[in-house]
């Protein structure tokens, strides 16, 4: 991960096979309150992201690197962790919601031999 | 030689035997940074885990053995945030618990808000919605449309529905109230339905008469309470300036006749509170209430589209809500049982397995699966808020109306399903991974009242950073200290 820094926020390049767009995207969505965010896929693998302040944002660059790096290993975890448990994820949700499809009428007709149902026609 | 015959015993064997072999799988969970020092693991099922930071690289990196880290190693097992079983033989229970946590869904809307009338004699300054008028049928709901919205609450496939009247103020449509009381409970024989009852009013116009009534059909009156006679007369204008009066004298009335426990107040916060948080917690326990619900400045009809604005209220509201929650506290450790409502329902949702279906703090959100709302003129609206945005010109999430619309086209017709498509937190930007997912919830008329979208813009959503805060400060207290988090259990241990 290469860095650097501009007076009003900073630019970081970083290698797209390990973070992946989707990751980036994640992670940098969070600065967009204060950052106007630019990711920008490049040749070798090597994606830039830089991220300059709005109007109102007073910078720390110094800060702002550290939460950058960190919030990076963090959202690729996260990748990790989603992609490793996705599979699990979806069989459970399916799982929990199996039974709450609405009961489907029966279209054929029933017989009652026995005569349980009052409406039934007689056997 | 003769093999040697092991002794059947039924004593435990060595832990070493139970020790899992080396690698686990990992069951889905999402992680927040809770503190510098601290990260939180929280399972899909909304159990959670709160470990030293770098906790979770290891755990994915497959560097936790059993033998070096026994008790972190049961504790993931056991919070389902690993598995050293390949067959997740614990799915069914997993299945089972996330289904629990979705309850709520089950039964469909159970709040039919009916507003019986616009009228009001207060001229509250953030109220967007009364008229102050001296016919007395003018804004009143019409008997048709009283017999349309109960009809359709009959049509709810959720055998306990809630009736809530509202206004305005809603006593002085009294007659209303009575005519929708009495044909409801005539309809509930039939259609096997349960009823609650509730008035919402403030009070300033109750009789001996309304009350006897209300005793006798087993009414709920809630009312609004916004702190000590300097902050609730300033919120809440009345002509002689006496709301705070006639609001205490009303609830010590209507506990004598209805029951002491079947009346509640709201407080309204406003700028004014904001400085008051301490002089607001003390108000509710001179009144005698075992709970308080610090509810968050409104942003409907100030600030509105004003991103920078909202962060600034959201702030504050923040210190204001900590203060008093430290203060509450305070109160609990002198043995004093209160109870702050809007932590009491996160605590529900972090400390119990159970579902809490809350209309503002729900994924799927509240609104239509929880809450709908009859307006006076027979105009159907999603929730509250999209009533009041609707007073306010925007009818964004009328449903339709009780005129023209059947109960199908209302309740799953395209407005709804367009509400759909924001209003569950797991398909949300942002919201998608954040550990609070099933904490919080999603509020398409707040994003579209805020940001001018249902979907939300979470960076800059007040609806985030308030609930991203408090959760937050929450797990942040009860790490700090047991004695609070002993508090937090007394506060949710009543709910089953
Ligand atoms: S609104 Fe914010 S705190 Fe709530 S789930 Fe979404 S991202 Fe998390």
């Amino acid at each position: 991960m290469q860095v650097q820094l501009l007076s009003n926020g900073l630019e970081v390049v970083v290698d797209a096979q390990t973070f992946s767009e989707a990751t980036l995207h994640k992670c940098f969505y969070w600065y967009t309150r204060d950052y106007q965010v630019t990711i920008q896929p490049g040749i070798n693998h090597q994606t830039q992201v830089r991220l300059v302040a709005k109007e109102h944002v007073a910078v720390d660059v110094t800060a702002l690197q550290h939460q950058v790096h960190n919030d990076l290993l963090d959202f690729r975890l996260r990748e990790l962790i989603a992609e490793e448990t996705r599979p699990i994820r979806e069989l459970l949700v399916a799982k929990a919601f199996a039974h709450y499809a609405p009961p489907q009428p029966l279209t054929a007709p029933i017989s009652d031999p026995v005569g349980f149902h009052p409406l039934a026609p007689a056997p | 030689m003769q093999p040697t015959l092991e002794r059947a015993t039924r004593k435990f064997k060595d832990l070493a035997v139970y020790a899992p072999a080396g690698s686990y799988t990992l069951l889905p969970f999402r992680f927040h940074v809770l503190t510098p020092e601290k990260e939180l693991l929280v399972s899909e099922v909304g159990d959670y885990l709160l470990v030293p930071r770098g906790t979770v690289a290891r755990v994915v990196g497959r560097q936790l053995t059993y033998a070096e880290e026994p008790d972190l190693y049961a504790d993931l097992l056991a919070g389902f945030f690993i598995t050293d079983s390949p067959e997740l033989p614990l799915l069914d229970v997993l299945a089972t618990r996330y289904r629990t946590k979705k309850a709520f869904l089950e039964h469909f809307t159970a709040l039919h808000i009916f507003v019986v009338t616009l009228r009001c004699e207060h001229t509250c300054h953030y109220c967007q919605v009364s008229r102050v008028t001296a016919d007395k049928n003018a804004f009143n709901m019409a008997r048709h449309h009283l017999d349309q919205g109960i009809a359709h609450m009959m049509r709810s496939p959720n055998p306990h529905v809630t009736m809530e009247f509202q206004g305005g103020e809603a006593l002085l449509a009294f007659e209303v109230i009575q005519y929708g009381v009495e044909e409801a409970e005539r309809l509930a024989v039939r259609h096997d339905k349960q009823i609650t009852f509730v008035i919402c009013t403030n009070l300033a116009v109750l009789t001996d008469e309304i009350l006897l009534y209300c005793q006798q059909h087993n009414i709920l009156l809630s009312t609004s309470l916004d702190g000590p006679a300097f902050i609730h007369n300033a919120n809440r204008h009345r002509p002689k300036r006496n709301s705070y009066e006639l609001t205490i004298q009303g609830i010590a009335r209507a506990r004598e006749v209805v029951g002491y426990d079947r009346v509640s107040a709201l407080m309204t916060t406003s700028t004014l509170s904001l400085e008051h948080p301490l002089a607001i917690v003390d108000e509710y326990v001179a009144q005698g209430f075992a709970n308080v619900f610090l509810r968050p400045i409104s942003p409907y009809g100030f600030a509105l589209r004003h991103d920078r604005k909202n962060k600034y209220a959201t702030d504050a509201f923040l210190t204001f809500y900590k203060t008093a929650l430290a203060h509450i506290l305070d109160y609990n450790f002198r043995g004093h049982f209160l109870r702050e409502d809007y932590a009491t329902i996160i605590l529900r949702k972090i400390l119990t397995p159970f579902s809490v279906g809350y209309v503002d703090l729900q994924s799927p959100a509240g609104l239509v699966n929880s809450v709908v709302v009859f307006n006076y003129d027979g105009a159907v609206y999603a929730s509250d808020e999209a009533r009041m945005l609707a007073e306010m010109g925007d009818v964004t999430f009328k449903l339709g109306h009780l005129d023209t619309h059947a109960y199908e086209e209302l309740f799953y017709g395209p407005k709804a399903r367009e509400i759909a498509g924001a209003w569950a937190n797991e398909a949300l930007a942002g919201c998608s991974e954040c550990a609070f997912q099933p904490y919080c919830g999603a509020d398409p008329v707040l994003h579209h009242a805020t940001q001018g979208d249902m979907y939300g813009h979470r960076p800059t959503s007040v609806f985030c950073q308030k609930n991203m805060e408090i959760i937050r400060y929450l797990f942040e207290l009860m790490d700090a200290d047991p004695r609070i988090e002993a508090i937090f259990r007394s506060w949710v241990a009543d709910f089953t």
